[in-house]
């Protein structure tokens, strides 16, 4: 069944006073399911951020729409896409964006506080992920007192804390070392076996070969899908790892 | 490499942080302008010619010393902001490849350029407002002299010292500064400082019991003795006590609201109550700084404007009739020659067709007692400290009493006439000494009652049947520790004319005086109260004006600091904003944080001090009771109308730097 639909999706960036246009997305189509796990790679310049923000409600394309649950993003005024973002999304950004000023706890409660939600229905949520995300020994310190590995798991509680329909990871394991990039990618891995559905940004082969589709993108436009299907993690890794080869060759059309 | 490379690199590195440096370099311009006008008024030669123009010369030097103080730290304190600003783009210089000497180069230009320009500025702008400031003066003191442009060589000499030598006291912090640090360092100096601040719960408690003593004092003082000896203490315990609650006692309390889980996770606390803890620990000292500064502009403008305004009350309670006719001190008169004498002065005064009003003629001494209960014993100034109930006691004789009521009582040798002002004396007896004497009369009203010598205590008056009634009850109290030297001679008397008139006809009456009966009476003087008030001008006016001019410069500061709190939080803000906007913060929810919090640290020193103003009023209206003003709803229209004024401008202020504020922080 259909969480999200793309649908000739357009950006087109033009300056102000400048005839020259670019290109960002040139036609870009495709569905996420309930309960997918979608990796979204390609070079840079490829139109992978500009395709995130919109997903995001960060930024309007230029034509084409975009669809969460029959309902379609683009619409939605100005005024609500704050509450539509934090009722519906939830985000993992690379550079964690945790409130230095706020303890891990409190960086967690912060969409709900926005939610106006009651602070004992806050408490029993957070109990209730805490463990399962690996983080109760870290919930009373501060950012700065904590490893990025961990500063990323609470980045992810702050993000499933909400219930949210789609988690968008942008670049979530690239400021991570090796070992935390790999319990990172598990807990995301569990937590979309769990039923949460996931779309993530990546430039890391290893993080795309956890996902259960891998969707390439090539100057604004999608290139290739590639399905995990059955393989395992390492093979998933080779064939991601061939398909790029050969979209950086450009022996193809 | 290439000549004036350093000072082209660091004319570039001032235009680059224009934001950082204009204000700077404004304010360096404008303490340098402030110190050169008072040092150029302190000196003038115009207006130390002036009759009465000595305090102000002394008010102005003193002024002089404050500003010169307060502008090197004060520089200082700009300057660390600056360079502390500054440093990671130093470092950066330093990474890629200038070593120490070429940073100290190009830190040397920088400072180069930017005081000469201040001093160049500062000086010109100094000397064009001089004259204006001048004119001002001269409005304010009632002083009549011309004014001659001049620039005075000295004092620019003396500001191009002094403001060099501040400038070069900087660079070398500066460079100090710089030298000492490593290259790593120096790019993550702005980084550091995120740890969540300490709850010093001793240092709240201590706030709050010094503030509390500090209130205490000010609000129980109900005489103004208590209130001298008082006052610096409630001052220092307020100050400590302003210190300590915005650095310490701000954290306790906003922890204490954390804890309190329900009223926390509430969107409006959540984003406040957070970002306040990590805002106090980096602003408690600089607002408390604000606070105390605007405190003391407020007293300042406040009181010197009430004793600006109020002279004339002052005057009246030291001299209370425009004319006065008095023997000199401890010198005694007898009634024969008190007579003569006021025959004299009506003679004189008829033939030159004068009217007078509220003519006092009388004889009467004094001396210092203390009361308890009804029971008057002898107060020795010098031996005994400060004690309540004391009290000045005139006395005189039942005639002159009767002469200036229009009256015919009669006493018998133990029969007393009393009057207190207060009214609160409820026994109907006196014990002077050993002797009882019993009230025959307390009059609701007394005809000489303003007499008063700028005195601490109250005054009382008894009549008694006759002199030597009051010579016996003079040496029982006193008993021989001041020998009693018979009566003083008390002429007095109001003039419905312009005040050099008065002056005229003052000089006039000490002169025939002087020369009557071959000289007689050349120990009685005359005291023309409009002479005293061109002393009161000065000396008030002075007051008022150096605390205009100095409330300008502390003003200067504090927007000063305003403005570089609002510059330094604007950058570290627009990180954090960024991120609650990722995760679902309206705009116009930051927004109202935003707005909510700079309101709350900004007016935090604003609304404190005008509790402290409030608070000290009792006891401010005691101490310049003292100094005659005693009318308390000019006070307080004076207080009113600095604090309506103060706030203004203080809005208006932070509305202009809360606009550099939000250009940092982005259009959010």
């Amino acid at each position: 069944m259909k969480l999200l639909e793309v649908k000739n999706l357009k950006k087109i960036y033009t300056q102000r006073f400048a005839q020259a246009s670019v290109t960002a997305l040139s036609n870009v189509t495709f569905d996420v399911d309930y309960g997918e796990y979608l990796a979204i790679m390609g070079e840079s310049g490829s139109g992978k951020t500009t395709l995130l923000n919109i997903l995001a409600a960060l930024d309007k394309p230029t034509g084409g729409i975009v669809v969460l649950e029959g309902r379609n993003i683009i619409d939605i005024s100005e005024k609500d896409i704050s509450a539509f973002r934090r009722d519906n999304l939830g985000f993992v950004f690379q550079d964690f964006n945790l409130l230095d000023t706020f303890s891990v706890r409190d960086n967690i409660f912060l969409p709900l506080v926005l939610m106006d939600m009651k602070y004992p229905e806050m408490e029993k949520r957070l109990n209730s992920i805490a463990e399962y995300l690996g983080i109760e020994d870290i919930v009373d310190k501060y950012p700065y007192e904590i490893s990025g590995g961990q500063k990323q798991r609470a980045a992810v509680a702050r993000a499933v804390i909400t219930k949210p329909k789609l988690i968008l990871a942008d670049e979530p394991t690239g400021a991570l070392d090796s070992r935390s990039t790999d319990s990172l990618l598990e807990l995301f891995e569990k937590i979309n076996n769990d039923g949460q559905t996931v779309i993530m940004v990546t430039h890391s082969i290893k993080a795309a070969s956890h996902a259960k589709r891998v969707l390439f993108l090539r100057d604004g436009e999608v290139f290739h899908h590639l399905y995990r299907a059955d393989f395992s993690v390492d093979k998933m890794y080779q064939k991601i790892s061939d398909t790029l080869s050969m979209i950086m060759a450009g022996d193809f059309k | 490499m290439r000549r004036g490379f350093y000072l082209k690199l660091a004319l570039t590195n001032l235009r680059k942080n224009a934001r950082l440096y204009f204000p700077y370099m404004l304010a360096s311009i404008g303490t340098i302008m402030m110190f050169y006008i008072i040092l150029f008024l302190a000196s003038n030669s115009g207006l130390a010619n002036v009759i009465h123009g000595g305090y102000v010369g002394v008010l102005l030097s003193l002024g002089a010393i404050i500003i010169g103080i307060f502008s090197a730290i004060f520089l200082f304190y700009t300057n660390s902001f600056v360079i502390k600003q500054r440093t990671r783009e130093i470092g950066l210089f330093n990474i890629l490849g200038m070593d120490k000497p070429n940073i100290a180069k190009m830190v040397f230009w920088e400072t180069v350029i930017t005081s000469s320009i201040s001093i160049f500025l500062g000086l010109v702008f100094g000397i064009a407002f001089s004259k204006l400031v001048y004119l001002l003066l001269v409005k304010i003191m009632h002083f009549d002299v011309s004014f001659k442009f001049e620039i005075s060589s000295v004092s620019v000499y003396v500001t191009i010292i002094y403001f060099s030598i501040i400038f070069i006291a900087t660079l070398l912090s500066n460079l100090a500064r710089i030298s000492l640090a490593k290259p790593t360092e120096l790019i993550r100096a702005d980084k550091t400082g995120e740890k969540e601040p300490k709850t010093k719960k001793a240092v709240a408690i201590i706030g709050v019991l010094t503030l509390g003593a500090g209130y205490y004092m000010a609000l129980r003082v109900d005489n103004p003795l208590d209130a001298f000896m008082l006052f610096f203490v409630a001052v220092i315990l307020v100050i400590i006590g302003t210190y300590c609650l915005f650095t310490a006692g701000s954290i306790a309390l906003l922890k204490a609201l954390r804890k309190n889980k329900r009223y926390y996770y509430k969107l409006k606390h959540f984003i406040s109550v957070s970002g306040m803890i990590y805002r106090m620990k980096q602003n408690a000292v600089g607002l408390g700084n604000i606070c105390i500064l605007s405190t003391m502009v407020l007293v300042m403008i406040s009181t010197t404007l009430s004793m600006y305004l109020g002279y004339e009350d002052a005057i009246r309670r030291q001299c209370p009739r425009n004319i006065e006719i008095m023997s000199a001190t401890l010198d005694n008169i007898s009634k024969q020659d008190a007579d003569i004498l006021y025959d004299i002065v009506c003679d004189k005064l008829e033939a030159e067709n004068i009217d007078t009003l509220n003519m006092l003629n009388y004889r009467y001494t004094y001396l210092n007692v203390k009361r308890n209960g009804d029971t008057f014993t002898f107060y020795d100034h010098d031996n005994s400290g400060s004690e309540e109930n004391i009290y000045v006691l005139y006395f005189m004789t039942l005639e002159d009493y009767n002469h200036l009521n229009g009256s015919n009582v009669a006493l018998s040798e133990n029969e007393v006439i009393f009057y207190s002002a207060e009214n609160s004396y409820q026994y109907e007896s006196l014990r002077l000494g050993a002797e009882e004497y019993s009230i025959k009369l307390m009059p609701s009203s007394f005809n000489i009652e303003e007499r008063s010598i700028g005195s601490y205590a109250d005054l009382l008056y008894v009549v008694m049947a006759d002199e030597t009634a009051i010579e016996n009850v003079y040496n029982m109290i006193a008993q021989g520790i001041t020998p009693y030297t018979g009566l003083r001679l008390y002429i007095g008397f109001d003039l419905d004319m312009p005040i050099e008139d008065q002056d005229y006809i003052g000089q006039m009456i000490e002169q025939t005086i002087t020369n009557a009966e071959g000289g007689r009476f050349d120990n009685v003087y005359v005291r023309i109260a409009a002479y005293i008030s061109e002393d009161f001008f000065s000396m008030y006016g002075g007051l008022y004006f150096l605390a205009i001019f100095l409330g300008l410069v502390f003003i200067m500061a504090a927007v000063l600091i305003i403005y570089y709190k609002q510059v330094s939080e604007g950058y570290e803000d627009k990180k954090k904003f960024e991120i609650m906007q990722n995760v679902g913060m309206s705009k116009k929810e930051v927004k109202a944080a935003i707005r909510s919090q700079i309101l709350t640290v900004f007016f935090l020193p604003l609304i404190t001090s005008v509790i402290h103003v409030i608070v000290a009023f009792q006891m401010i209206s005691q101490l310049v009771g003292v100094l005659g003003i005693t009318n308390i709803k000019l006070m307080f229209m004076c207080t009113l109308g600095t604090v309506i004024l103060f706030v203004v401008l203080y809005s208006a202020v932070y509305a202009l730097t809360a606009k550099a504020y939000y250009r940092i922080v982005g259009n959010v």
